[in-house]
């Protein structure tokens, strides 16, 4: 199943603290009030994040919910990896290792974990048990 | 026994004049620019825990020689009240100073150590395979063969503690035989080492004893530390002198707090280090980490980041002056905030008399629930309660507001 809207990549500064967590909200802001709106942020640059950035994008995401529509994450600097996992940020967000993984996943009905399954399910062989080595991020 | 001990702290030689690292990073034996060595572990610095054991094997004079400042740095504390330092621009010339110092005081043998590595080295087997070979200098290596920068030598011997030194522990100046170390060796060249030895010590695979009372089997805990009565340490774990543990906060899974360390409210600490003076902001999760000094290695992902945003990892202050002085700059600030706000909200909230008053202040925009419509038959007597009607029952089933 596709979709006709468009996905925007918004490439994030390489230091987000409270000054620039504000700059880039603004400049995202009229994308996440549009219909529906699908968001892309590529952390491929971050080097540096504090709390502030973390604050804003927990808005992003709070914002574009309200339009009904989905924020993902792709390809997180370590930096950045560190701090959303130790906010527990990073169980908020689909995280993707590329942009373009992020990007394709709109255009896919199955939500990411879900697809991960499937994936996981054809390779293995219809045959096996699924709950014997289904993938990590499913064992709950 | 008649030996003495020398442990060199730091650069190996041509690497560096001091202790101290130029370049930080995963590697090299530092963490933040600080030899690991000096980092402490479960109370006491690495050098620390080598020398009492030194001392508990019956070596009386030990000396340990670290790069200028670095001690300070690493735990605020002097490292002379339990060793004898000698601080040296030039680590190995002062060894070797020291060393013939205490051939002059009649030693016969002095064993010398680079952490570097930290190894539980058998003093007795040592000196007896050292005399029994007869040999000058016996370099010390582990059961894969790598030296541990380890050695004990005659001290007489000049020339050969002087080849020794200059080949940073690795070889001996005529050829003998390695004495092998079948016991605990822990390489100690990042912070993965450091956490693996932590947790070691706290599994009793190797002779490091947390510095604490054991308040519970596997849990130990320093003088003077905070721990709050939510707060929850499963054990194995470590909490340090002075250590804060606030409220909801969890420590588990080998998990060590150091001295003077603050864990805030509901901060989750799983297989992970809090180094000395460190502040953990609230709400966050550190697993498989080493935390300290604005720095935080991530272990899983092999990740040394610098993290600036004091809210998530802080220093607290080394003057306890200053950390008393900064707790009431605190709460003052914090208790006018609290009035300001209890004022401009209110005391409480206003709730509605009676049932028909809640109906009337119901916004005209909310609409009833089916079930909760009143109903056109009238109500038996068994369910009309005497003062409620029944959809006001169920209202206040989730609540009193």
């Amino acid at each position: 199943m596709g979709t006709s809207r468009p996905v925007i990549v918004k490439r994030m500064p390489d230091r987000i603290n409270l000054q620039q967590a504000r700059e880039f909200q603004r400049e995202v802001q009229p994308l996440m009030r549009s219909d529906r709106p699908q968001l892309v942020f590529d952390f491929s640059a971050v080097r540096r994040m504090d709390a502030a950035g973390v604050d804003m994008l927990l808005e992003c995401m709070s914002d574009v919910m309200k339009h009904d529509g989905d924020l993902k994450l792709a390809a997180l600097s370590p930096h950045a990896a560190v701090v959303l996992e130790l906010t527990r940020a990073d169980r908020l967000f689909e995280i993707y290792e590329t942009v373009s993984d992020a990007v394709r996943s709109f255009s896919g009905f199955l939500p990411n974990a879900m697809r991960k399954y499937a994936e996981w399910a054809v390779t293995a062989g219809s045959a096996a048990d699924p709950r014997d080595e289904a993938p990590s991020n499913l064992a709950a | 026994m008649d030996l003495a001990a020398i442990i060199i702290v730091g650069a190996r030689p041509g690497e560096g004049d001091s202790g101290k690292n130029p370049s930080p990073g995963i590697a090299d034996e530092v963490f933040a620019g600080i030899p690991i060595a000096l980092l402490d572990l479960l109370g006491k610095s690495v050098v620390h825990h080598v020398a009492d054991r030194l001392r508990r094997a019956g070596i009386e004079a030990v000396t340990a020689l670290t790069g200028e400042g670095a001690g300070e740095e690493a735990n605020g504390r002097d490292i002379q009240s339990q060793v004898s330092c000698l601080p040296a621009n030039q680590l190995w010339r002062a060894a070797e100073e020291a060393l013939f110092a205490y051939a002059t005081e009649g030693i016969e043998n002095v064993l010398l150590l680079r952490l570097g590595p930290y190894a539980e080295i058998n003093l007795d087997a040592l000196l007896r395979f050292h005399t029994e070979r007869r040999q000058n200098s016996t370099a010390i290596f582990d059961q894969a063969g790598g030296p541990l920068e380890a050695a004990i030598v005659q001290a007489a011997r000049r020339s050969d503690a002087s080849f020794l030194l200059r080949n940073g522990l690795r070889a001996t100046r005529l050829p003998s035989e390695p004495y092998i170390v079948p016991d605990y060796v822990n390489r100690l060249e990042n912070a993965r080492d450091l956490r693996r030895l932590a947790q070691d010590a706290l599994l009793m695979r190797c002779d490091i004893r947390p510095q604490g009372r054991e308040v519970k089997p596997g849990v130990w805990v320093g003088e003077h530390a905070r721990i709050h009565r939510t707060a929850r340490v499963l054990a194995p774990a470590f909490v340090g002198t002075h250590a804060k543990l606030r409220a909801a906060s969890v420590v588990t899974r080998c998990s060590a707090v150091e001295h003077h360390a603050e864990v805030d409210c509901g901060t989750v600490l799983e297989d992970t280090t809090v180094l000395p003076y460190t502040y953990v902001g609230a709400g966050l999760d550190a697993s498989h980490a080493v935390a300290g000094f604005g720095r935080l290695v991530h272990l899983r992902r092999d990740a040394e980041v610098e993290i600036g945003d004091a809210r998530l990892l802080g220093t607290v202050s080394v003057s306890a002056a200053w950390r008393t002085l900064k707790g009431a700059a605190s709460l003052a600030a914090y208790l006018p905030v609290q009035a300001v706000r209890g004022l401009v909200r209110g005391g409480h909230r206003s709730q509605p008399a009676t049932a028909a008053q809640a109906e009337a202040e119901m916004p005209p925009t909310r609409t009833r629930p089916a079930n909760l419509e009143p109903s056109s038959e009238p109500v038996s007597a068994s369910n009309q309660g005497p003062q409620f009607g029944g959809d006001f029952a169920v209202v206040r089933r989730y609540g009193n507001e």
